[in-house]
Order: structure tokens, then C-alpha cells, then sequence
């Protein structure tokens, strides 16, 4: 699949360790429209697997069951793909104006 | 919140039924969620929520928009079971054949040699540079000399095969194929045996204890796989062995032959054969050390070697050099595969080519459908995607029935090959074959579904008004016309290659290899044992067998002979001319055979000069033999050789003086294609060898004297097997299966593919008449003749044909190379095979369109004006 800014941004704090769908709305900071069809693109290329969140947790904090969703080995390489340019972009960002101090 | 948890139940219709549980309470957790951030207000999570059921909604329709195209397809091609049959049976004969080639170079080819790490072992083999021979097998001193002298072998293991005879117990007495071995061989090839164990070093030498291991197979069928068989002696060439080990199923040692290795014996030497440096008869393994490349180490041999002609005169002028296992045994079927391959490929092209020109046509005829289809909206793409799903269906279909028909094809193609298939090898549409079908199968729907989707130019408005004859269809009919050549094309390869192959057969057929083949019955007999340990038993074995045999009814003459033509094997030796001086190096090779008096009578090989050899040369008289022509010419040029006297001069016979006594005619040994070479012909009187084939002319069928030929020697002594039963002429076909296994398949696919073609052509001009009736209506208006419509119609077909059998002719011609190592006496070039083709091919053409010729004579210019 293309990674889209949304979806390299869904699939890194994915990998972040925020794995439940407004968390993750949260922290990118994104639309709840946008982020929601990138996390089902993720999940149908195979880049993020849910699990249902185990009964017993749920019960004690008194809440519904949370779906889950964490990174897979190919999740993981391509996100790596797509922060490449973003890691070259970052370096030349932070170079100081030519002449100046 | 509660307006949004309502929404929920609302929007949960959008996403598809089967995961609409779990998608309401996924979200009815996410509603339940804290936020942190103000800003996701409740209508921030409807959006959100709306949103991921609209994509889910998007996701299915996409799915359910191509099954549907799937379902399409299926009611379209139930609704014409004709023509369903015609396609899928074309596509099913392409794949099947395909798919049985593949399981059979999958077999042979593909999967690695059942050792660890296959491609690091090799063979180390002698070298003859000056006598051209560079397969020599080693002795046991190199086997000890290379063990330890070169570095970048970490294995070197060394055997040699043999026959051995199975006697004891209440089976009948059964020659089996075996092999001796080093202990080291088992863990160089990295195998075990299933049961028991391995042979251990002290095994190598005869001062131990007898032990065998068994074939998985022998343990089956002689034993009846006995769990308790380890430590069970049995008697191995009339002496106790005790069975330490039974093989896993399906092992085999490098280099063996076709029939296997069912019995495995330690190698056994005595010290002195240990040593011996001039017994090449052993076959050598070796494994290549962690880290050296082949190149290295078969520098490393070559060194050796050139070091060991230098020291040792025993090896001078003998060189050495590597060769990888893995290519040298499939070295000899890989032509014939290649082959195989090549003609199933080209068959399979033009099966896909016809399916294309087949799904074409009705493309023709659903014209108005398709554009009705495009008037409301539908994409190239989505065209496309319905005829894709349309010839994927019909390919699926083809491959299912494909490899019905694979399992069938390769039920006849095994047997062709199995002169050069090892016995252990399990051929068989197994997954790995279906998997390739299916592949194929999907590639192929894909490719000729793209191609039927093809249509150029093609006009919306004038489809729907139905006026679209001249723009559409003429490039249509370009494309058909294209897929007609092309099919022709590939029929003609095919049927250039089955003609050069056919040539050649009849060309093998017609050599006589110098002897009358014809009526002649041949078995071997291996005389081991104490009882046979001396010469007089052998001899008297002989006499009794051959007075026996003669003796049978329907028995014109029996003979024996060591080394009977296309037994393959040579026997050869160096030999030393009385009174000539020859420098060392120019000794030439003989081969040397062993006969009864009686054997060119038998045989029907004529005498040149001299006198034949007689009952009276026997042991006690002088030493005697009979040398062929070719022998004569090459060493007796000028000069009578018969009374000249010359001796071997390696071997068990060497040191004494032979008389030469008569010249007989060549005989071809080896081959069919290859030219006699220098032989003589000992009396077997003279030198009792322990080994020989028994040769009997009959005056009836050969195979009727088999019982008789059991029952004499059974008579005589009822522990030697008679084995290697086969007539002479099922020798001499034996010696050529591959180039016949070779050409029947040819001539099978060739068959089919012109078949095939012929359709097309049939198709293309039918389709092409029906496209110009309002022509041809106008033509007969105008006053044209009925013979003028025939012949044109007739004429452009055979001009189709032409540029088909051109551009095939130029491809055959290009790939004949392929084929060259098949033929024999036949260029691949070959004028008259190509000038047979080309009249074949335009023939089948001509009867192919008369049909339609016939249908345009009858046009009737009324009734096609007043149609449009």
C-alpha cells in the first residue's frame, strides 16, 4: 500500500505503544476521519493486527472490551521505508542559513 | 454521546454483515473512552465513525463487484456448455501436459540430490588426456593418497558397483545391484541408514567379520521387511554377510546406476589391493571444504596430480579433475528434458492462442451486450476485468482437468524415460506440480483474457446501432488473423522438430550394426563362489550350459560371450605387437571379449580371413584370438595380421603371446551412432572369465525360450540367477529410448498442435466468410464466379498458413540446437523434413477452409443484401 503522511503517522504511534483508536486520533492529532480508514488500509495490507483487549481488564476498570491494534514485522519495515525521507528532511531542517553563526 | 451511541446502530448498516458485530463493539469501547484532549467532541467521534464504515462499505463493494464478475462468468459459460467444453478441454490439453513434464523435471531437476549440502560434493575422476578419456575411475592408492594429501576435501569417500547374487532361504536366487564402499562415503553424502548403523572404518579392510546393509526396497520385498533382520545373516554370493543396516527409502550413492543400490557392502580390500596403484576401477566422492570454492580445490587436484605423473610411474601421463555430483547425474537426461520442456511450452501457446481466438469470437457476438455495458458507465477497466474473470474462470476449469490429464500423461511419459530414471526417484503430480499448473493456469487466464479484451478503435455508438462491421471488426479480424500465424507458427516448430526426430529414427533403424539382431535371446550369468573359484568348473559350466541350451527346442545355436553388444560395457586393455617398437604413450585401447566358438555363428557376424575360432582351441593348445576389421586396418595396415602374434599388457591376462587366427567383420558395441571399434575375441576355453552373457538364436520367438533358458541353468546349478534377460533387438532399442522417448513426444505434441491450428484456421475463415457475406453478396451481383469466391477464400487461407509456416520454419531452424545432440545423420536443416511440413501444414490448411469456401460459393446475393 501507498503510506500516506496519515497512515506513517497512525502506524508510528502504533509503534509508540498507543494502540487503541482514539489514542491514537490523540496523540497524531489527526482527523477521526482520516485516521480511521488508515488504520483499516493498515490492517488490510497486513501492517497492524488487533486483539481484543482480555475480559478480566476490561471488568475491573468497569468499561467495554478495547480492540487493540499493534505492529507487525512488515508494518515495521515499511514504516521504516517511509521515515527515511523524513529523517533526510529533519537533518537538512535543522542546518543553520548558509553565513550565519 | 447517546445521539452518537444511537448513530452507531444506524451506521453499523453500512459495514458489510459479516463483521458488523464486532465492528459496533469496537466502536461502542471507543465511545466509552475518556478524552484528554477537548477537542474530541461527540460529533468528532461520529465523523470518525461514519467514516470507517464508509471505507468498510468501499472495501466490500470492491470485493463484491469482482465476485460478482466471477458469478457472471460462471452463469455465462454453464449457459454454453459447448462452448465452455471447447475452451476448458483446449486450455485443460496445454496445462496437462505441462503440468506432467513439470512433475517429471521437478523430479529429475529441480528438487536437490537427497545428500546434505548436494552441491559441495563431487567426483574426483583420473584423466587419459592423451586418449581423449577424461572419466577414468582411481585406484585404492589414490583413494588414500587424496584422502590425506589434499587439503580442500574435507570428505573423500571411494566405491564400486557391482552385481551380487542373493541366494539362501525359500526364495528363488535373485542378481541384485549393490555397491562396496569406504566407511567414509555415508557421512561424505551425509546419509544414514533408517535402521542400524553405518559402516565403521575397520570395515574397509578384509580382516573383519562380514556385514551388509540392506535397500529399503530389498528389505521389503525379500525379507518382508522383518523388524528383527539386524544381525540375520545372508548368503551374498555364496558366502554369510550379517545385516547391520537397512537404507532409508529412496537413498542412493552417486553416480549409481539406474537400477539402484540395493545392497551396500563395506569396501573389504586386502592390504595389497589397499595399495594398489594400477586397479582403476573405483568411482571417488569427495566434499568440498568449509570455505574453498570448486575452483580451488579442483586446483588443488590438478597439482596433485601433475605431482603424482612426475613421482610415480604408475601415473604418468594420467591427470585428475573434479566434477560437481549434481551435474553429472542429471547430466544425461537434461537434453531430453529441455526438450520435453521446449514442446509442452510451445503447445501450451498455442492451446492459450486458441482459447484467445475461441473467447474472441464471442467477444464478436456479445459486441452489443459489452457496448450497452459501456454506454452505462462500465470502464476499460472494468471490461477488462470481466473478461480477465471470464478467462480465468475457463483457465481454473482447464487446470483442474489439466492435471487429471497431467497424472494420466505422466503414467505413459515415466516409462519412456525409465532407462535413464534411478529407480528410487518418485515421480508424481504431487502439490508441487498442481501448484505450477495453477500458476500457469491464472497467468495464462490472465494473459489471454487481456488479449481477448483487445479491441482497438472500438466504437460505443456503432456498436449499439449495430452498424460497427467495417471499423471494429476489421481489427478484430487482424488480431484473429495474428493469433491464427502464430498458432501456425508454434504447430510448424513442433512438427519440424517431430520430423527431424522421426528422420533420425528411421536413419538409427536402418544402421546395421553387423550382426543379425533378430531372433536372439541374451541373459548373463555370474559364476561366484568357491565352487566356481577355478577355471576347469567355469569352462565346464560353459560347455554344459551352451550343450543344453542347444539341445532345447525352437533353439537354432547358443554362444557365449563376455561382453555382448549394447550390454554397455567395454573391456578394454593395451596390447603389444611381436616385434614391434612403440613408444610409450601411442599404445592403443582394445577391447577385448571372451567367447565360445560358437558366438559368430549365433550372431551371424561374418569372417573376413583366417579361420574362426574352434572347439580345439581349448586350455591346453596355443593361446589364440580373432581381432575384427577395424582392428586389422588400424594396426595391420599393410600387412596380414593373421599368424602375427601380440599380448595384452595390463591385466590378469597379460605376459604370454596370442596368435592372431582369423579377421571377423565390425560390429557396433556401444551405439548405433558410433562406428566400430578395435576389438578381439578370446577364446573363452582359454581364459575362463566368471562372468558372460549367454546368446541364443531361435526360430521362433525369442521370449518363448526364457522358461526353458531358467529351467537349464536351474538344472545345472540352482543357485545362479539368470538375469539382464532381454532380446538383442530390445537391447538395441534400449540403447536409443531417450531419442525415442523424445521423438514420441514430439510427435504426440506436434500431433496436437497442428490439430489445434487447424481449428483456428477452420474458426478464423468461417468467421471471416460470415463477416463478408454482404461482400461476397455484392461480388456474385456484380457477376463474380462461384469457383473465383472458392478459390479466394481458399487462397487467403493458404497465405495465412504460408506466413505462419515461414515465421515457424525461421523459429525451428533457430532453435534446432536444442536438438542436435538427438540426431543422427540428420542436419537440423534438413531440406526434405521442412519441404514435408510446409506441404502438411498448407494441406490441412486447404481441407481446413473448404467448409467455409463452400459456404461462400453458396452465398446468396438476395438474401445477404436484403440482411443489412
Amino acid at each position: 500500500m501507498r503510506m500516506t503522511l496519515t497512515a506513517t503517522l497512525v502506524l508510528q504511534a502504533i509503534a509508540r505503544g498507543h494502540r487503541f483508536g482514539f489514542e491514537i486520533v490523540d496523540v497524531t492529532g489527526g482527523a477521526t476521519g482520516t485516521v480511521y480508514p488508515a488504520l483499516r488500509r493498515l490492517e488490510h495490507a497486513g501492517y497492524v493486527r488487533s486483539e481484543w483487549e482480555r475480559l478480566q481488564v476490561a471488568s475491573r476498570d468497569g468499561r467495554p472490551q478495547r480492540r487493540y491494534y499493534e505492529i507487525t514485522a512488515a508494518g515495521a519495515r515499511a514504516l521504516d521505508g517511509a521515515l527515511e525521507p523524513m529523517r533526510a528532511l529533519h537533518a537538512v531542517h535543522r542546518l543553520a542559513p548558509r553565513g550565519a553563526k | 454521546m447517546l445521539f452518537v451511541r444511537r448513530m452507531l446502530h444506524v451506521v453499523s448498516v453500512l459495514v458489510p454483515r459479516w463483521r458488523r458485530r464486532d465492528w459496533v463493539r469496537e466502536w461502542n469501547a471507543e465511545l466509552d473512552d475518556v478524552p484528554s484532549r477537548p477537542g474530541l467532541e461527540p460529533l468528532d467521534r461520529g465523523v470518525g465513525m461514519v467514516a470507517d464504515a464508509m471505507y468498510l462499505r468501499s472495501h466490500a463493494m470492491y470485493l463484491d463487484l469482482w465476485w460478482g464478475d466471477v458469478r457472471f462468468a460462471w452463469r455465462n459459460a454453464v449457459r454454453r456448455p459447448g462452448f465452455t467444453l471447447l475452451v476448458t478441454l483446449t486450455l485443460a490439453l496445454g496445462l496437462g501436459v505441462n503440468s506432467a513434464v513439470f512433475a517429471l523435471v521437478d523430479a529429475v531437476l529441480l528438487r536437490p540430490l537427497p545428500y546434505r549440502d548436494p552441491s559441495r560434493l563431487v567426483f574426483l575422476w583420473h584423466t587419459l588426456p592423451q586418449q581423449n578419456m577424461f572419466e577414468v575411475e582411481a585406484t585404492p592408492f589414490d583413494y588414500t593418497a587424496w584422502r590425506d594429501g589434499i587439503r580442500s576435501l574435507s570428505d573423500v569417500a571411494m566405491t564400486t558397483f557391482g552385481s551380487f547374487t542373493l541366494t539362501g532361504g525359500t526364495a528363488e536366487p535373485e542378481r541384485v545391484r549393490g555397491a562396496r564402499m569406504t566407511a567414509s562415503m555415508m557421512p561424505a553424502l551425509g546419509i544414514a541408514p533408517a535402521m542400524g548403523r553405518a559402516f565403521a572404518p575397520s570395515e574397509d579392510l578384509d580382516d573383519v567379520p562380514c556385514v551388509a546393509i540392506l535397500s529399503d526396497g530389498l528389505w521389503r520385498r525379500r525379507f518382508g521387511a522383518d523388524p528383527s533382520i539386524l544381525g540375520r545373516a545372508i548368503e551374498i554370493d555364496g558366502s554369510l554377510w550379517t545385516v547391520v543396516g537397512v537404507m532409508p527409502r529412496g537413498a542412493m550413492l552417486p553416480g549409481a546406476p539406474a537400477e539402484g543400490t540395493e545392497v551396500w557392502l563395506p569396501m573389504r580390500l586386502s592390504p595389497a589391493e589397499r595399495a594398489s596403484e594400477i586397479n582403476h576401477s573405483y568411482a571417488m566422492v569427495g566434499r568440498l571444504a568449509p570455505g574453498v570454492t570448486f575452483a580451488q580445490a579442483a586446483a588443488e587436484l590438478e597439482t596433485f596430480a601433475a605431482r603424482m605423473a612426475r613421482e610415480r610411474p604408475s601415473h604418468a601421463r594420467i591427470g585428475a579433475r573434479l566434477v560437481p555430483v549434481e551435474e553429472r547425474t542429471v547430466r544425461g537426461m537434461r537434453p531430453a528434458l529441455l526438450v520435453a520442456v521446449a514442446s509442452v511450452a510451445l503447445l501450451l501457446l498455442v492451446a492459450a492462442a486458441n482459447a484467445s481466438t475461441l473467447l474472441m469470437a464471442r467477444a464478436a457476438n456479445r459486441r452489443h451486450e459489452l457496448a450497452v455495458r459501456a454506454a452505462l458507465g462500465a470502464t476499460r477497466a472494468r471490461l477488462l476485468s470481466l473478461s480477465i474473470a471470464e478467462s480465468v474462470l475457463f483457465a481454473s476449469i482447464g487446470g483442474l482437468a489439466g492435471l487429471v490429464l497431467g497424472g494420466w500423461t505422466l503414467r505413459g511419459l515415466v516409462p519412456l524415460f525409465a532407462a535413464s530414471l534411478p529407480a528410487s526417484l518418485a515421480i508424481d503430480v504431487d502439490a508441487r506440480a498442481a501448484l505450477f499448473t495453477a500458476g500457469l493456469a491464472i497467468a495464462i487466464g490472465v494473459l489471454f483474457g487481456a488479449v481477448a479484451a483487445y479491441r482497438p478503435g472500438h466504437r460505443i455508438v456503432e456498436s449499439l446501432a449495430g452498424t460497427t462491421r467495417s471499423t471494429a471488426s476489421a481489427s478484430t479480424g487482424r488480431t484473429r488473423n495474428a493469433l491464427v500465424v502464430a498458432q501456425v507458427a508454434l504447430a510448424v516448430v513442433l512438427l519440424s522438430a517431430a520430423g527431424l526426430m522421426l528422420n533420425t529414427f528411421g536413419r538409427l533403424s536402418r544402421v546395421n550394426p553387423g550382426f543379425a539382431a533378430d531372433h536372439v535371446l541374451t541373459f548373463r550369468v555370474a559364476l561366484l563362489g568357491e565352487r566356481y573359484a577355478a577355471a576347469p568348473p567355469r569352462v565346464g559350466f560353459v560347455s554344459d550350459v551352451l550343450a543344453r541350451m542347444s539341445a532345447v527346442p525352437g533353439v537354432r545355436s547358443a554362444a557365449v560371450t563376455s561382453v555382448v553388444p549394447f550390454g554397455g560395457v567395454r573391456n578394454a586393455t593395451v596390447v603389444e605387437v611381436e616385434g614391434r617398437q612403440e613408444a610409450a604413450g601411442s599404445r592403443s585401447i582394445i577391447d577385448q571379449r571372451y567367447i565360445s566358438p560358437g558366438y559368430f555363428e549365433t550372431m551371424k557376424i561374418p569372417l573376413v580371413s583366417g579361420r574362426m575360432l574352434t572347439d580345439a582351441d581349448d586350455a591346453r593348445s596355443e593361446r589364440v584370438t580373432m581381432i575384427n576389421r577395424t582392428m586389422a586396418r588400424q594396426y595391420f595396415p599393410n600387412q596380414n595380421p593373421v599368424g602375427l602374434r601380440l599380448r595384452v599388457t595390463a591385466g590378469f591376462n597379460s605376459g604370454y603371446w596370442i596368435r592372431i587366427v582369423g579377421v571377423a567383420d565390425d560390429v557396433r558395441h556401444i551405439a548405433l551412432t558410433r562406428d566400430a571399434v578395435a576389438e578381439m575375441y578370446h577364446p573363452i576355453a582359454q581364459t575362463a572369465v566368471p562372468n558372460f552373457t549367454v546368446a541364443i538364436r531361435t526360430a521362433g520367438d525369442p521370449a518363448f525360450v526364457v522358461p526353458a533358458a531358467r529351467a537349464v541353468v536351474r538344472a545345472i546349478d540352482s543357485t545362479l540367477p539368470l538375469y539382464d534377460v532381454r532380446t538383442m533387438e530390445e537391447r538395441i532399442a534400449d540403447s536409443f529410448s531417450q531419442t525415442r522417448a523424445t521423438m514420441l513426444l514430439l510427435l504426440v505434441t506436434s500431433a496436437l498442435a497442428a490439430a489445434l491450428a487447424a481449428v483456428a484456421i477452420y474458426g478464423a475463415i468461417w468467421y471471416s466468410v460470415a463477416q463478408r457475406t454482404q461482400e461476397i453478396g455484392i461480388r456474385v451481383a456484380l457477376g463474380a464466379s462461384r469457383a473465383s469466391l472458392f478459390r479466394g477464400v481458399i487462397s487467403s487461407a493458404l497465405t495465412l498458413a504460408a506466413a505462419g509456416a515461414a515465421l515457424g520454419a525461421a523459429g525451428a531452424m533457430a532453435g534446432g540446437s536444442l536438438l542436435r545432440s538427438f540426431l543422427f545423420e540428420t542436419q537440423t536443416t534438413d531440406p526434405g523434413t521442412y519441404a514435408a511440413v510446409f506441404g502438411g501444414v498448407l494441406a490441412m490448411t486447404a481441407a481446413a477452409s473448404v467448409v467455409p469456401a463452400i459456404r461462400a460459393m453458396r452465398v446468396d446475393p438476395l438474401t445477404a443484401l436484403r440482411t443489412t
